[in-house]
């Protein structure tokens, strides 16, 4: 479980750890509900966070779709350099607001 | 089920395709980072295990528990060879991209692109669903 942070409609979320393929579904469950309940603005806290596979990945970018559909955002921070070069690698890191650690 | 053999230079595991393997294989593959003084390229490693193993669990034995992934992961000289291979019946990897989506929206469609990305050699058996990757140290 992440730690949750819920300020009207924004929410800080820190993931206890990688964002990869097996514990995907309980962050996206997390991530859904924040939605659900009408929040627009979501940073992912990624200090706890040493890699992010293709399945991460797509998370984030589901995430961040649905945000923006209704003129919210997603923020990436304390992000490592890994995955800041693996977010450029894979042409994300404008798609993304990302803020390095 | 999860087995896996280690000697000098090799590490072997063969598993049911379940997810939660991969963290299993993962942290046999950290020791076997830390053996082999791989510790500067723990990223790419990890990185491209996790999606070979992605792949090979969700897409070639689609789940089933049944259905044995075979990891390898080899130090040899001054490369790393990982071979990754799944019970399924493959799939066209003639055709498949190596490379990001275009649209930065799409959800899928990076497990291969990032693999090749991080490593140097990239090649399928025949029918696809066996990968081998490597990669300079």
């Amino acid at each position: 479980m992440s730690i949750m942070k819920r300020a009207g409609g924004s929410a800080v979320v820190t993931p206890r750890q990688d964002i990869v393929a097996p514990v995907a579904d309980d962050l996206r469950q997390e991530l859904r509900s924040l939605l659900q309940d009408g929040v627009t603005h979501i940073d992912i806290d990624m200090e706890n966070v040493d890699l992010v596979d293709s399945i991460g990945i797509g998370l984030l970018i589901a995430t961040h779709n649905s945000l923006a559909e209704g003129k919210g955002a997603l923020r990436l921070t304390n992000v490592n350099q890994d995955i800041a070069s693996l977010l450029g690698k894979m042409r994300l890191d404008k798609h993304f607001h990302v803020r390095t650690a | 089920m999860f087995a896996c053999t280690c000697s000098e230079g090799r590490l072997s595991i063969a598993m049911s395709a379940e997810l939660r393997n991969i963290d299993a294989a993962c942290r046999e593959a950290e020791c076997f980072i830390d053996d082999n003084d791989l510790a500067s390229n723990r990223f790419a490693v990890l990185l491209g295990l996790r999606e070979a193993l992605t792949n090979a669990i969700v897409h070639g034995s689609c789940n089933d528990k049944d259905l044995p992934v075979r990891l390898e992961l080899k130090c040899v000289n001054t490369a790393i060879h990982i071979q990754v291979e799944d019970q399924g019946g493959g799939f066209d990897w003639l055709n498949a991209s190596t490379t990001p989506p275009s649209d930065p929206r799409k959800i899928d469609g990076r497990g291969l692109a990032i693999i090749h990305e991080y490593f140097d050699e990239v090649g399928f058996n025949e029918v696809g669903n066996a990968i081998r990757f490597s990669k300079k140290i």
